[in-house]
C-alpha cells in the first residue's frame, strides 16, 4: 500500500485534498492554550488559514494595501526549506515553507515580542497606514516566549503540517484505490453480467447490444458498437450500435482498414486514441454521414480461435477526458465475452437447426415407426394364422384375432394377462418356455375344438430375439390344417381305393380268362365267362375313363364334347340293358316317355354319367331293392333321374357328395369300395352340356339323383 | 360223393367275383356264398365249412370283422381264414392277420394259385390233426 502511495500520481493536487477542518483544530489549539498566532497559505491561494489572536495584529496589518504589501513582500523571500525569525514591528515570526507533491506552502508562527518596540511598532503603522494604538494593542496581546522556544514550536508545527498534509494525501489516495476497486469490481461485475447474459439469451442482436450498454456505462462512454467483418466483400458492418445515431450508424460498412475500426480489424491490436483529430487513420466519413462528433476511442478486436471476427469500439469519454489503457484491457475481456457470445451464437444456430432436423428426422422417424407398428399390427390382426406372443415373464404381449378366437379369449383385452389364463393346454405353454431356453423353432401339431368342430393346427413356436442377442420372448402362428390334413387324408384314401376299384374288376377278368385257359370247359360256360370278361372289362375301361377325364379336368384341359343327335330312349335303353342283371339282389326299372326325342348330347359322356349313377345306386344300397331309371321331357329340358333305396345320404353330406375325392364318413360307407371321384364327374360333364343336377335323399331310406340337360335340336 | 367234398364259404359283394371263386373252387369243393361278413358269419355257423374265404371290403360287416367274430367262436375258431382283398399294401395285410386270417390273397388272383393255398391250408390242417392224434396216442 505504501508503495502505492508513493506512487501516486504527480497530478494529485495537494492543496485540495489539504483536510483543512483537521488543520484548523491544531491551529485552534495552539493559539488558545500556548496563544500561538499560525497562518498557512499555499501559493496558490486554495490554503488560507490564520489563528484568531495571530489574526487581529495580521488582519490589523494587513487591512491597508501598504500592510499587505508589507507582509506579502516578506512571504516571497521565504525560500524552501528555508526557516528564519524575524523581528518585525517589535513581533517575532517565524516563517518556513514546506512542499508538497510540487506545490509550496507558507507557515507563519507568531508571538509577541518580549519587550514591545513602540516605536517599531509606530513605523510600521506609519508605512502601513494603519492606526498605531490599535495596532500596538494587537500586538501587546500576544504571548512572549524565548525565540528558542518558539523555533521549537514552529518546527513542531511545520511538522505537524506536514503530517497533516500527508495524512490527507494518502487518505485521498487510500479514497481513490478504493474508488479504483470499485471501478474494477463495476467492470468485473459487467463482465459477469455480460458472461450470465450469454448464457442466458440467444439473441445475438439483444446480447450485445446489452453487452455494449454495460461497457458504456461501466467506461462512461457516449456511444459504442460492435462491427463484424463481411469476409467475402473485406468490409466491416455494423452488428450492433448503440448511442444516439444508432439507426444511421448501421447503414454504414467500412473497408477493411478504413477508418480505427478497420485498422484493428486488419491488424488485429488494441487501439486507444484519446483524440482522433491528431490519427490520421481515423475515418471522417462515419462522423458525417451520422452527425456524431467522435473525440475519443478505444477499440478492440473480436477474436473467435484467433480469427479477428470483428471490432468493438467504445466512443467519447463522457464530460470530456481520455479512456485510460486499463479500460482496453477491460473491453478486450468484454469483447472476448462479446465473441463467446458471437460464436455460441453461431454455435446455437447451428445447433438450432441440426436440433431442428434431428426433430424433424425423429419427427418422421417416429411416423414412420408408428406407420410401420400400425401396419405390422393390421398385418398381424388379418393374418388367417393366429398369433400369440409373450415376453419373458409369459405376460401375453400381442395376440391376434384368430388367435382370440382359437384361445376362447372374451372379455377384453389379453395383452398383459399370464399365458396360463389364456392358454389351458399345458404341453403348449411349455412350448412356449422351451424356445425361450433353446432359442430355437419348434414345431408341433395341436388340435382346438371350434364351434363343434375339431381343428388341427400346425403350431411353430420361435423365440423373439432382441437387439442383444437375447430371448425377448416367444411367438406362437398357429396355421389351420385341417383342410390340408383332410385333403391329405383324401389324397391317401383316393389312392388306396384307386388301387381297390381298378383291382376289383380284374379280379373275375383275370379269374375267368384263366379258367378258359386252362379248364376244359365248355361252350355254355365259355360264353358266361366271356360275358363277365367283357362286362369287367368295361366297368375298368369306365374307371379309367373316369380317372383320365378327372385328371384332364385337374390339369384345367377340361373335357371336351363329341355332340351327335342321340335318341335319347334309345340311349337309355342301352344303359338299361347294361345293368339289368348286374346285381341278383336288385331290380332295376326303366321308366321312358312314351314319345322319344332326339336332342344333341356327347353320347358316350351321357353313358358315362348313367353309369356312374346307376354303379352308386348299386354300391349304396346293399340290401338290395329297387333301382328306378327315369326319364322325361319338358318344352326345354331333357331330365334324368336314378333313384335307389339304399343308405341315403346325411343331410350335413349332402353339400359336398359332388366334390371331388369326397367320400362320407361313415361306417357303413367306408366298407364300400369307391375313389369319390363318379359324382364331380358326372356333374362337371352335364355342366358341359349347360345342365344340372341334384340331389334328393333320406338318410337310410335312398337317395334320388335328378339331372337335366337342355335340349337342343340338332 | 358230394358229402366227401370240402365245404368252402366264400364272401364277396362285387357279384362276379363271387362267381369267379366259385367257378374256380367248386369243382373240387362244396361252396357256399355270402355277400357281406355277417351272412358269411351266419352261413359258417350253419355248414361248419372246412374253410372261409373272405374278401375284406364287403357292406354291413366286412372281411376283417367277420373273421375276428369267428375266431372268437368257439364254434367256428378252428376254421380257417383265407383274405382275399384288392387291398395289397403291407398294413392291409398286417391286419389281415392281426384279424386271426391264416391266409391272405391279393386280388386279382390267379384261380391256379388260389387252389394251390386252399390245399396248402387243408394240408396244414390235416398235418395238424394227425399231430393231435398221434399225441393222444
Amino acid at each position: 500500500m505504501a508503495e502505492e502511495i508513493s506512487q501516486a500520481p504527480a497530478s494529485i493536487d495537494s492543496s485540495k485534498l489539504f483536510n483543512i477542518r483537521v488543520w484548523e483544530g491544531i491551529q485552534y489549539k495552539f493559539a488558545k492554550d500556548l496563544g500561538i498566532a499560525i497562518k498557512v497559505m499555499s501559493e496558490d491561494g486554495k490554503i488560507n488559514t490564520v489563528e484568531s489572536n495571530f489574526s487581529d495584529f495580521y488582519n490589523i496589518l494587513t487591512s491597508t494595501e501598504e500592510g499587505k504589501k508589507l507582509c506579502e513582500i516578506n512571504h516571497e523571500n521565504i525560500d524552501r526549506e528555508a526557516r528564519f525569525i524575524t523581528l518585525y514591528a517589535d513581533c517575532v515570526y517565524y516563517c518556513a515553507t514546506t512542499y508538497f507533491y510540487g506545490k509550496k506552502f507558507n507557515i507563519f508562527v507568531g508571538v509577541k515580542e518580549r519587550v514591545p518596540n513602540e516605536l517599531l511598532v509606530k513605523e510600521l503603522s506609519e508605512k502601513a497606514g494603519v492606526d498605531y494604538s490599535e495596532l500596538l494593542a494587537a500586538y501587546k496581546s500576544q504571548t512572549v516566549f524565548s525565540d528558542e522556544r518558539l523555533i521549537n514550536i514552529a518546527d513542531l508545527i511545520v511538522d505537524l503540517f506536514n503530517i497533516v498534509i500527508e495524512l490527507s494525501v494518502q487518505e485521498y489516495i487510500t479514497h481513490m484505490a478504493n474508488k479504483e476497486k470499485e471501478e474494477e469490481i463495476a467492470k468485473m461485475s459487467a463482465l459477469m453480467d455480460a458472461s450470465i447474459i450469454i448464457n442466458s439469451t440467444r439473441n445475438l442482436d439483444l446480447l450485445l447490444k446489452i453487452i455494449m450498454q454495460s461497457a458504456e456505462k461501466v467506461m462512461q462512454a457516449e456511444a459504442s458498437s460492435v462491427f463484424l467483418i463481411d469476409s467475402e466483400r473485406n468490409e466491416l458492418f455494423f452488428e450492433v450500435a448503440t448511442g444516439p445515431k444508432e439507426a444511421e450508424v448501421k447503414k454504414i460498412r467500412l473497408k477493411m482498414g478504413e477508418g480505427i475500426a478497420g485498422w484493428v480489424a486488419y491488424t488485429g491490436e488494441s487501439l486507444l486514441v484519446s483524440d482522433v483529430s491528431k490519427d490520421p487513420r481515423f475515418a471522417r466519413r462515419v462522423d458525417e454521414q451520422t452527425q456524431f462528433i467522435t473525440r475519443s476511442v478505444i477499440c478492440v478486436p473480436l477474436k473467435v480461435r484467433n480469427q479477428t471476427i470483428g471490432v468493438v469500439q467504445v466512443l467519447n469519454k463522457i464530460g470530456g477526458g481520455s479512456f485510460s489503457k486499463t479500460e482496453i484491457k477491460f473491453l478486450e475481456a468484454l469483447a472476448s465475452q462479446a465473441a463467446i457470445a458471437i460464436e455460441n451464437a453461431n454455435l446455437y444456430e447451428h445447433l438450432e437447426e441440426r436440433a431442428e432436423q434431428l426433430n424433424k428426422d425423429l419427427k418422421n422417424a417416429n411416423l414412420n415407426l408408428s406407420i410401420e407398428k400400425l401396419r405390422i399390427e393390421s398385418i398381424v390382426q388379418s393374418m388367417e394364422d393366429a398369433v400369440l406372443a409373450v415376453n419373458r415373464e409369459k405376460k401375453i404381449v400381442m395376440v391376434n384375432r384368430i388367435a382370440e378366437r382359437i384361445f376362447s379369449i372374451d372379455g377384453g383385452r389379453a395383452e398383459g394377462r399370464p399365458l396360463e389364463d389364456v392358454v389351458k393346454i399345458a404341453d403348449l405353454r411349455d412350448n412356449f418356455t422351451t424356445v425361450l431356453a433353446v432359442k430355437n423353432i419348434t414345431k408341433t401339431e395341436v388340435k382346438f375344438t371350434m364351434g363343434n368342430k375339431e381343428h388341427i393346427f400346425a403350431a411353430v413356436f420361435a423365440p423373439i430375439i432382441d437387439e442383444k442377442n437375447e430371448a425377448a420372448g416367444s411367438v406362437a402362428v398357429f396355421r389351420d390344417i385341417t383342410e390340408i390334413k383332410e385333403l391329405d387324408k383324401m389324397k391317401s384314401e383316393f389312392l388306396n381305393m384307386v388301387s381297390h376299384e381298378l383291382r376289383t374288376p380284374l379280379t373275375p377278368i383275370q379269374a375267368y380268362s384263366e379258367l378258359m385257359m386252362v379248364r376244359n370247359v365248355d361252350n355254355e360256360k365259355v360264353k358266361k365267362y366271356a360275358d363277365i370278361i367283357n362286362r369287367e372289362t368295361q366297368r375298368l375301361g369306365a374307371l379309367i375313363g373316369d380317372l383320365l377325364d378327372l385328371s384332364r379336368i385337374d390339369a384345367g384341359k377340361g373335357l371336351s364334347l363329341a355332340l351327335e343327335p342321340v335318341d335319347m330312349n334309345e340311349l337309355m335303353q342301352t344303359v338299361y340293358e347294361t345293368f339289368k342283371n348286374a346285381s341278383a339282389r336288385h331290380k332295376i326299372i326303366l321308366t321312358l316317355p312314351e314319345k322319344s326325342e332326339i336332342i344333341l348330347v356327347d353320347k358316350n359322356k351321357i353313358i358315362q354319367v348313367m353309369t356312374n349313377l346307376l354303379s352308386n345306386a348299386l354300391k349304396y344300397s346293399p340290401e338290395g331293392g329297387e333301382i328306378t331309371i327315369k326319364t322325361w321331357f319338358d318344352d326345354k329340358m331333357f331330365y334324368g333321374s336314378v333313384k335307389d333305396q339304399g343308405l341315403g345320404i346325411a343331410e350335413e353330406d349332402l353339400g359336398r357328395i359332388f366334390d371331388k375325392f369326397y367320400r362320407v364318413e361313415s361306417e357303413k360307407v367306408k366298407k364300400i369300395g369307391g375313389t369319390g371321384i363318379g359324382l364331380p364327374i358326372v356333374k362337371y360333364i352335364l355342366e358341359l352340356h349347360n345342365g344340372n343336377i341334384r340331389v334328393i335323399s333320406e338318410f337310410n331310406k335312398g337317395s334320388e339323383f335328378v339331372f337335366n340337360i337342355p335340349k337342343v335340336k340338332p | 360223393m358230394a358229402d366227401l367234398k370240402k365245404k368252402i364259404v366264400v364272401a364277396d359283394d362285387e357279384p362276379f367275383i363271387l362267381s369267379a371263386l366259385q367257378d374256380t373252387l367248386s369243382d373240387s369243393y362244396s361252396v357256399t356264398t355270402a355277400s357281406n361278413g355277417a351272412e358269411a358269419i351266419r352261413l359258417a355257423q350253419r355248414v361248419m365249412p372246412d374253410l372261409i374265404i373272405l374278401d375284406v371290403m364287403m357292406p354291413e360287416m366286412d372281411g376283417l370283422d367277420a373273421c375276428k367274430n369267428l375266431k372268437r367262436d368257439k364254434l367256428t375258431s378252428t376254421i380257417p381264414v383265407i383274405l382275399l382283398t384288392a387291398k395289397g399294401q403291407i398294413t392291409d395285410i398286417e391286419k389281415g392277420f392281426k384279424s386271426g386270417a391264416d391266409a391272405y390273397v391279393v386280388k386279382p388272383f390267379s384261380p391256379a394259385r388260389l387252389i394251390e393255398k386252399v390245399e396248402e391250408i387243408f394240408e396244414k390242417v390235416e398235418m395238424r390233426k394227425k399231430i393231435m392224434e398221434d399225441k393222444k396216442k
